[in-house]
């Protein structure tokens, strides 16, 4: 393949035009071109329901070490109460809590719709998560048993947008397919944290059935 | 079986439509995948496959093959390094003296939902001259927030890729294929890309139920596109040359269910990571095909040519698949058409 070297004053442009004018140019283009964030569609596949991801990115009220130590702290406190909810739950695959950068996260893998695995959380765990949630910014109302809607709400607005199928797929509006990096840079914009894709090992089969194939449930 | 060759001048029609896409065309070749290098082998199928379908390559113990990798072009010289979609077509011999075939290309997906829009895309992508780009095309791009455009390749004034592009541009359901098919970079071998077979076909097992399946051949050596620059042309054929004398190469079968709401007859649609996925078997590739020009290049490969327990679907694209391959071959003077 042929590549020709960009002319010097492209390549000075360019290493002038680092972040303050990427910035100013995911600017100009979220008002001139927005793109809207795809809508989730419920499937009806038996496979669809199973094994989805959630990304849970809660940011701690107070990121300092000692804040991030504290959060530490309060998940510590709880693994009694959270494993035995977990194995309660019993459509679980994995969840774990892990603090990155200023923010508290729980990434976990589950059979089912999203609100009723939260209804469940709220049943069985969820004074764990009162807990947490004094530590992170703008709570939502607790405890989360006498609010579960605007702890759903709350919990939905900080999962990770997830990036499923291709991406042409996303804009379906789009007219010009060499606009499509740029609707990627514009969906980003509206969605700092996102999940790329995903990988599973066993895909097709419930938490249930892996426990019963392999015998290690009731 | 492969599919009935009456289809009302289709397959001509589909096959004129490739020739015209590659102006070098040279009669006797295939009017794509033109180039190709041949290998045999054999395939074991795994322990769970007769429990999916009762064909009879998935019950013995193992099955002698035959395969030709292939650069999607139709042009007859070999450009390895060039940005295009690769072949695995796979010939199973079945002790009856019959064969089946599985005819993949590393593209996950197709550009076209049946046999016209394919003939649209074709017009579409025949070589026009190329309109320079303007010179500050790279500044533009950047600020439009687009990706640099690759430069024209200067020893071809004509291009398809511009027909191509604006056909993307007004059919949102070829743009997966078309984007792969423009970017896909070649693999560092033949033995080291996913091949998909695209289409959706018909396991049936031995209880009689039927499951709808796609299918990809895994290399286990893992995928690797190439990053270097100024290979020789013909760097796949010699890596693959050099590589079955050091050892095999081998590849999995993997067969991913279908579920309710999955495109069953639309090929421009892939399927969600969450289908149940099952190994069907393992192929070992042991050497090149002995005198491989003689042998494999006349050789015919046909997506249809399937055997009971494993069937074709409704896919409109696959069906002409069948007829078209038949034309090609018998219109190249191939054998076993
Ligand atoms: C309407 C759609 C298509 C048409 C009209 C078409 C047409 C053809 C023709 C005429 C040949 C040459 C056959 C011969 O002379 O033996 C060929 C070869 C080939 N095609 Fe297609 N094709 C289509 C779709 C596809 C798809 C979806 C795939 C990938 C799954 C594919 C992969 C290949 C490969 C790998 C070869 C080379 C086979 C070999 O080595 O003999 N094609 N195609």
């Amino acid at each position: 393949m042929v590549t020709t070297q960009p002319s010097k004053w492209v390549q000075f442009l360019q290493s002038k035009l680092t972040q303050p004018g990427e910035w100013l140019l995911v600017q100009y283009w979220k008002h001139r071109a927005p793109v809207t964030t795809p809508t989730w569609v419920w499937k009806t596949a038996p496979g669809d329901n199973l094994q989805q991801c959630m990304n849970l990115v809660m940011p701690l009220a107070d990121k300092t070490d000692v804040g991030r130590a504290r959060a530490a702290k309060a998940v510590a406190a709880n693994v009694d109460e959270i494993f035995t909810g977990l194995n309660n739950v019993g459509t679980v695959h994995f969840a774990r809590f892990d603090l990155i950068g200023g923010n508290l996260c729980m990434f976990s893998v589950y059979d089912g719709d999203l609100e009723n695995y939260l209804r469940d959380f709220i049943s069985v765990f969820g004074s764990v998560f009162d807990a947490l949630m004094e530590l992170v910014e703008a709570p939502p109302p607790t405890p989360c048993g006498l609010h579960p809607e605007a702890f759903i709400d709350w919990i939905i607005a900080h999962d990770a947008f997830q990036i499923t199928g291709d991406v042409p797929s996303l804009f379906p509006d789009e007219g010009n397919i060499a606009n499509l990096p740029r609707d990627v840079v514009l969906l980003l914009e509206q969605h700092p944290n996102v999940q790329l894709g995903r990988y599973s090992g066993y895909p097709g089969k419930s938490a249930a059935q892996i426990r019963l194939a392999t015998g290690i449930d009731w | 079986m492969v599919a009935s060759p009456t289809d009302g001048g289709l397959s001509q029609r589909l096959f004129d439509a490739l020739i015209a896409d590659y102006p070098d065309h040279r009669p006797g070749t295939r009017p794509v995948h033109a180039v190709g290098i041949g290998a045999v082998g054999y395939f074991v199928p795994s322990d769970v496959a007769p429990r999916f379908t009762v064909a009879e390559h998935f019950q013995m113990e193992r099955v002698n093959v035959t395969v030709r990798f292939s650069n999607g072009s139709g042009s007859p010289v070999e450009s390895d390094a060039a940005i295009d979609v690769r072949g695995m077509a796979t010939k199973f011999h079945l002790p009856s003296g019959d064969s089946t075939d599985l005819v993949m290309s590393s593209l996950p997906v197709f550009f076209s939902r049946n046999p016209q829009d394919f003939l649209d895309l074709a017009k579409a992508g025949e070589p026009k001259p190329v309109k320079p780009q303007p010179r500050w095309s790279r500044l533009t791009d950047m600020l439009l927030l687009r990706e640099p455009r690759p430069p024209a390749d200067p020893s071809s004034p004509n291009s398809g890729t511009a027909g191509v592009i604006a056909y993307a541009n007004c059919h949102p359901f070829a743009r997966p294929a078309i984007i792969a098919a423009l970017t896909q970079p070649a693999p560092t071998s033949y033995a080291r890309a996913t091949y998909h077979a695209i289409h959706t076909f018909k396991f049936t097992d031995p209880d009689g139920n039927v499951r709808y399946c796609r299918f990809a051949w895994e290399p286990v050596a893992g995928v690797r596109p190439e990053t270097r620059s100024g290979l020789p042309k013909d760097y796949l054929h010699t890596e693959l040359r050099q590589r079955l004398m050091r050892g095999p190469a081998r590849f999995v079968l993997r067969a991913v269910v279908g579920g309710q709401g999955d495109a069953l007859d639309n090929p421009t649609k892939g399927w969600d990571t969450t289908r149940l996925r099952v190994v069907m078997g393992e192929l070992v590739l042991t050497q090149l095909a002995p005198d491989a020009g003689a042998a494999v290049e006349p050789l015919s490969f046909n997506p249809t040519r399937v055997v009971p327990g494993f069937d074709i679907s409704n896919d409109k694209v696959l069906v002409a698949r069948g007829a078209a391959y038949a034309y090609s071959c018998r219109q190249r003077g191939g054998t076993g058409c």
